[in-house]
């Protein structure tokens, strides 16, 4: 788990690099990540209490895809734990699960609040300096 | 390049479509298989980029139905996913997927990937060319039915089999059985030069012209050393035009263009002239029936050292067996389509190579 707090919330230039050092775009990338995340975690979590494992399962593996996309590594490294939780539904309990998706969410609020305060609302100029 | 994305999430979607944008490509995005086929259905894509889960139908199905449908062109399949194990990776390729990169991607990465892909789609491009223009050249001449496809098949396996002996171990690898194939099909190619009066003359030729028909050796091999010239890193433009020029001499010296004899002849000109001898003699012709697997044998054995290389022809004849097997084949699917075919009026066409006819009684090859 520490190492997890030495992990800044998101690596902007990593996603910069991926969208071709285009700020404009990574803006628009993380800013529609921020938007479908929420949802998509209480789709998991709605998923979950429907005992509807395969599919939160579908639905983390869709997540994690994106998440390591915009480079939220430590968000990242959650959903690649619930996804294995998931799949391993015989040897986890519900407590672990629930545990994780709630680690979940709260890495993505970190996100947030690290984009909001540092990314979303700076101009271009001290972004790529 | 026109290029299908396949992936349900609009931000992965986004991101990699904007990424081949950027390097010029026209990118189309489906967000699940069935779109994807919908796509593929009305346009072509020479690439396909698809997630490995997707709803409904998964990458790896998406793949078996790519391979599965009829198409004129390649369709190059990279999947993306974000599993790294090895299994999922296995059962992409064995699906039928060409490359995969996984997730999150750099797009360094995929523009290797994508580069990678091109260069066998052009590939493809220069093969399928290549074999366009060697049957187009045929096309004037109505009665070689398969002829260049089952030469070409002829001489990989003979050049196969050679390169194992001890004399050729060295001299022929991958890379020439390669050529061969995928150059024999031209060694016709300077019939394009010949006039219809005499390439399509039904009879023997007049010795006058007789003189021009030979020169479809020395206009294809012209041609293709001009391209060769042109275009030098390209090694198997070299073989096409020394089998263009060669397939008619004889080890003996006594073919023509150039009256080369025993080694001054390439070695690609000497088995070509092995294959397109036994593909002619054991082909139907409107001025014959085909001659047996045996019979044709016989002949290349009277006319080892004098017309064959004595080596070539020993290795064919050592393994007759599989040359014939391969003619079989042949006929068997050309049987097939005639059953299937409706009944018409035989195509009756004038005598034109001559090669079986002339070559068998006069021992003069065109």
């Amino acid at each position: 788990m520490n190492a997890y707090i030495k992990k800044a919330p998101l690596d902007f230039d990593d996603l910069l690099n991926r969208c071709l050092g285009e700020v404009d775009f990574a803006r628009k990338i993380l800013g529609d990540f921020l938007e479908t995340t929420r949802p998509l975690l209480d789709e998991i979590g709605s998923a979950l209490f429907n005992s509807a494992e395969e599919k939160a399962a579908f639905k983390v593996h869709r997540l994690k895809g994106t998440a390591g996309l915009v480079a939220a590594n430590p968000l990242l490294d959650s959903l690649i734990e619930l996804e294995v939780l998931l799949r391993r539904t015989s040897e986890t309990t519900a407590a672990q699960i629930s545990g994780c998706l709630t680690q979940s969410y709260q890495r993505f609020d970190e996100v947030q609040k690290f984009a909001e305060r540092n990314l979303l609302n700076r101009p271009q100029t001290e972004m790529t300096s | 390049m026109k290029i299908l994305v396949v992936e349900d999430n609009p931000i992965d979607a986004l991101v990699v479509e904007h990424a081949l944008q950027v390097i010029g490509h026209d990118v189309t995005v489906a967000v699940n298989a069935e779109k994807a086929m919908e796509h593929l259905r009305r346009y072509n894509y020479p690439v396909v980029i698809s997630d490995w889960e997707l709803p409904g139908q998964n990458g790896d199905a998406l793949c078996q139905a790519i391979r599965e449908r009829t198409a004129n062109c390649y369709t190059y399949i990279i999947m993306l996913t974000s599993r790294t194990d090895k299994r999922f990776v296995i059962d992409g390729l064995a699906a039928g997927a060409d490359d995969y990169i996984t997730k999150p991607f750099e797009p360094e990465e995929l523009f290797f990937r994508i580069r990678a892909a091109e260069r066998l789609l052009s590939l493809q491009g220069r093969d399928v060319l290549i074999f366009s223009l060697a049957k187009l050249a045929e096309s004037r001449d109505l009665d070689t039915g398969a002829h260049l496809e089952r030469m070409r098949e002829y001489c990989r396996l003979l050049t196969t089999l050679l390169g194992k002996t001890p004399h050729y171990k060295d001299i022929i690898d991958a890379d020439f059985v390669e050529s061969i194939y995928l150059t024999s099909p031209l060694h016709d190619i300077g019939k394009v030069g010949v006039p219809d009066s005499i390439l399509l003359k039904r009879g023997p030729l007049t010795p006058e012209q007789f003189e021009i028909m030979k020169r479809h050796t020395t206009i294809g091999g012209d041609t293709l050393n001009t391209a060769s010239k042109n275009y030098p890193g390209h090694s198997y433009l070299k073989m096409a035009t020394e089998i263009a020029m060669t397939h008619h001499e004889k080890y003996n010296g006594t073919g023509y263009p150039n009256g080369l004899a025993g080694t001054e002849i390439p070695l690609c000109g000497r088995i070509v002239a092995l294959a397109d001898f036994y593909d002619a003699v054991t082909s139907e012709r409107v001025y014959k029936n085909a001659y047996s697997h045996a019979r044709a044998c016989r002949m290349i054995r009277g006319e080892t050292g004098s017309h064959f290389d004595p080596e070539i022809a020993r290795v064919f004849i050592e393994h007759a067996d599989q040359f014939n097997r391969i003619r079989a084949s042949f006929q068997q699917v050309e049987t097939a389509k005639q059953r299937s075919s409706k009944p018409a009026g035989k195509i009756v066409s004038p005598v034109t190579l001559g090669y079986t006819a002339r070559s068998i009684e006069t021992n003069k090859t065109l």
